[in-house]
């Protein structure tokens, strides 16, 4: 097995990027802007900016559409079920960060 | 190279019909698909079932499979007996019709399989053309590579100051035969000061590669805090519970208190009681960006009694049933 040793990296933290355009989300997710439109018209993620052209996005975004991505394809979830369990896995974890204080 | 019962890992009888088993499979992916089980090994499982499955649902695979017969125990020592497979054919349905349900956390990933699996099925799967190997191949064909998800861990005091950790990564390697194999890669990687638990540093472009003209991946960690010794962190929150004498809690006093930024002096109030929470505003996890602020540190006063051992300790206690007419148990109406 190989080893490899490389220089230090820095990188962004992906939940304080405010605003990522339609295409910076469609090229990190690797999805078509069809499929963030669509979520958006779920209540999965929230753009902001009123005209689609200049919708904005958070980089919290990008796990919600990677996860929806996932759940659909692994098993078989359609878009309303994927925006559902995405959901109720943010309560999940907000109980357990409460958990966690007490 | 073990030998895998795919019987087992998918909990069904050898028996099972093909709704049996893909039943099981429903279950066991919802079970630990990485996205909904909060396991460790999760992600192992998911593969483990993807792979038993990908050999179950085929009717041909499963027939070859079931001819090395039921003696095989899981984890034996195993090298697939010669001609193992004649008279079956794989044409390669299973790869690369519906075979949906592995493309997420496996795509452009063959080592995902086992070597196991690789022995058996891995011919059929390179002549079938199957996606991974096919694609590289292919002429015109570009597609950004898979993103790669890995977890760190980081301490309280990391997310303070920042820090700089190492962390060592299993990526597939693709050598001039076409051969995959894991290789190791060890990749240093700045900790910004203020990440919070949960959080997700994105490395662009250090996931794995792309195909043909496609970019590679991008590289996500997912923080996760050692669990400190005396404080609970809960966004960029820091909690301490504070121990206080009787009379510190009763009279005020000036206490000094650990902060995750270093030792402070702190007020305590007169009649201050036992729970009670006080707010150092901007003394948890910094702020990380310009868009957010700092955390607050929370003091819960615990009040601590003091043993009585000697002659003189236990005739202060007596001293205060004499004093105090208490009853701490009034609310519960004895």
């Amino acid at each position: 097995m190989g080893k490899q040793v490389t220089d230090i990296f820095s990188g962004n933290i992906v939940e304080d990027e405010t605003r990522l355009t339609m295409r910076q989300l469609c090229d990190a997710c690797a999805v078509r802007a069809e499929y963030i439109i669509a979520l958006v018209d779920e209540g999965c993620i929230e753009p902001s900016g009123v005209e689609k052209s200049h919708w904005c996005f958070s980089g919290v975004s990008i796990h919600r559409v990677q996860k929806a991505k996932r759940l659909q394809q692994d098993l078989g979830l359609n878009l309303a079920g994927a925006a559902l369990a995405i959901e109720l896995f943010d309560e999940i974890e907000r109980l357990r960060a409460r958990l966690e204080r007490m | 190279m073990e030998f895998k019962d795919y019987y087992q890992i998918m909990g069904v009888e050898r028996s099972a019909t093909q709704d049996e088993i893909k039943r099981a499979y429903r279950k066991l992916a919802r079970k630990y698909h990485p996205d909904v089980s909060k396991e460790a090994d999760a992600e192992k499982r998911f593969k483990e079932v993807g792979e038993a499955y990908e050999v179950l649902k085929d009717p041909e695979k499963r027939a070859a499979y079931d001819q090395l017969g039921a003696n095989w125990k899981a984890g034996q020592d195993f090298n697939a007996p010669p001609d193992w497979d004649a008279g079956f054919e794989f044409s390669g349905g299973g790869f690369t019709g519906g075979g949906t349900q592995y493309s997420s956390f496996n795509e452009a990933d063959a080592s995902a399989y086992s070597d196991f699996f690789e022995s058996l099925f891995g011919q059929g799967f390179r002549q079938a053309g199957g996606r991974a190997q096919g694609a590289r191949q292919g002429g015109g064909f570009h597609s950004k590579g898979s993103d790669h998800h890995a977890k760190i861990l980081i301490d309280l005091e990391d997310a303070m100051n920042g820090a700089t950790r190492s962390i060592s990564l299993r990526v597939p390697d693709v050598d001039a035969s076409g051969h995959v194999t894991t290789k190791e890669r060890v990749l240093k990687v700045n900790i910004p000061k203020g990440i919070k638990q949960g959080q997700h540093i994105r490395l662009a472009g250090q996931g794995n590669p792309g195909m043909g003209q496609g970019a590679a991946g991008d590289l996500y960690l997912e923080i996760e805090f050692n669990p400190h010794s005396i404080y609970r962190v809960e966004g960029r929150d820091v909690y301490l519970d504070l121990p206080v004498a009787p009379w510190e809690a009763a009279l005020g006093a000036s206490v000094k208190a650990p902060t995750p930024g270093g030792v402070v002096d702190l007020k305590i109030k007169p009649g201050s009681v036992n729970g009670a929470k006080m707010r150092l505003k901007g003394r948890g996890i910094p702020a990380s960006s310009a868009n957010n602020s700092p955390g607050d540190l929370y003091v819960i006063l615990q009040v601590a009694l003091p043993p009585a051992n000697t002659a003189e300790e236990k005739a202060a206690y007596e001293k205060m049933r004499q004093t105090f007419n208490f009853n701490p148990r009034a609310k519960l109406g004895v």
